[in-house]
């Protein structure tokens, strides 16, 4: 499986270029008026982008908004990965998309970071705007313990580090697994293991030290 | 990524608090998340540690839930021109 994910944004024909003998089920041309490609796309092409991509999108944004920590910035991240995606659709086997797409979001992730600094989720307060509690308790009484344990939960979520925020987020809140989450950060599948563990086990020791347990909040 | 145990032998406390975080993550082989299961059942100690884990767990996943509708709709669209060809820069 190619991971590569294509090359720099806005550039020529990625994936298809190189093969010559090849023909190709997408044809580059340049727009004189606005300087920007359009396309003339295979069905097939459109059908695998659908089967493949369309369905991984919720995944994509909340990986990208997990490793930004930044609204706008995951949306464009996603963007960026959509575009490198269709690219390299050629080079997919079909096997394991969500891998595959991780890899390019990582990828477009380090591309766009190599020309601004980095912003990981390091601000406790930036919780506030992606958490939404919802709680499936049927009763106030439940849905009000609920509530107090999210807020403990959070605001010791918050008090970690930035290594152990994302891994927690990406694994806990957008559900990868860890060789999935090993991808997406580049570090070893160990490397994510303990970040994991020591940051649930920061998060239960600040728990207990509010008094919070589990049914007797 | 698969975690196993040794065949046929009960976990102990200290086995289970090394693959405990794998169990709860759904990381390890089917054999082995029996007996972390088994010993969670008997082990009140690990058993409360378990359930406060899985609670944290729960609570995270919980702030996650749901995507906003305009943001949907946003990247939806943007996929749909991106697999038409229409997007800029594709």
């Amino acid at each position: 499986m190619d991971m590569s994910g294509g090359g720099p944004r806005g550039g020529p024909v990625l994936g298809y270029g190189g093969a010559a003998s090849r023909p190709s089920p997408l044809r580059w041309s340049q727009s004189s008026a606005s300087g920007i490609a359009s396309v003339t796309v295979s069905p097939e092409r459109t059908r695998a982008f659908d089967r493949y991509i369309v369905p991984e999108l919720e995944t994509l944004y909340r990986v990208a908004l997990a490793i930004t920590g930044d609204q706008p910035e995951a949306e464009d991240l996603v963007q960026d990965t959509l575009i490198r995606a269709f690219r390299a659709l050629d080079r997919f086997d079909g096997a394991y998309p969500r891998a595959w797409l991780l890899t390019i979001l990582r990828n477009t992730n380090i591309s766009r970071h190599r020309r601004r600094r980095p912003g990981l989720l390091a601000d406790a307060d930036r919780i506030d705007e992606w958490a939404e509690p919802v709680s499936s308790a049927s009763n106030p009484e439940s849905v009000a313990m609920a509530a107090v344990f999210d807020e403990t939960v959070e605001a010791a979520f918050g008090s970690l580090g930035a290594d152990q925020q994302v891994v927690i987020r990406l694994i806990d809140v957008d559900g990868l697994s860890y060789q999935e989450a090993a991808e997406v950060l580049g570090v070893p599948i160990g490397t994510v293991m303990s970040r994991l563990h020591r940051g649930r086990t920061k998060i239960k020791r600040k728990l207990a030290g509010s008094g919070r347990r589990v049914g007797r909040l | 990524m698969a975690f196993r145990s040794r065949r046929g032998r009960k976990m102990g406390c200290l086995a289970v608090a090394r693959v405990l975080q794998a169990y709860l993550d759904g990381e390890i082989d089917e054999a082995t998340t029996r007996r972390v299961s088994a010993h969670l059942e008997h082990c009140r100690r690990c058993g409360m540690k378990a359930a406060t884990y899985r609670a944290i767990k729960t609570s995270l996943a919980r702030s996650g839930e749901g995507w906003d509708e305009l943001t949907r709709r946003r990247l939806e669209d943007f996929a749909h021109r991106v697999g038409q060809g229409q997007a800029g820069g594709t």
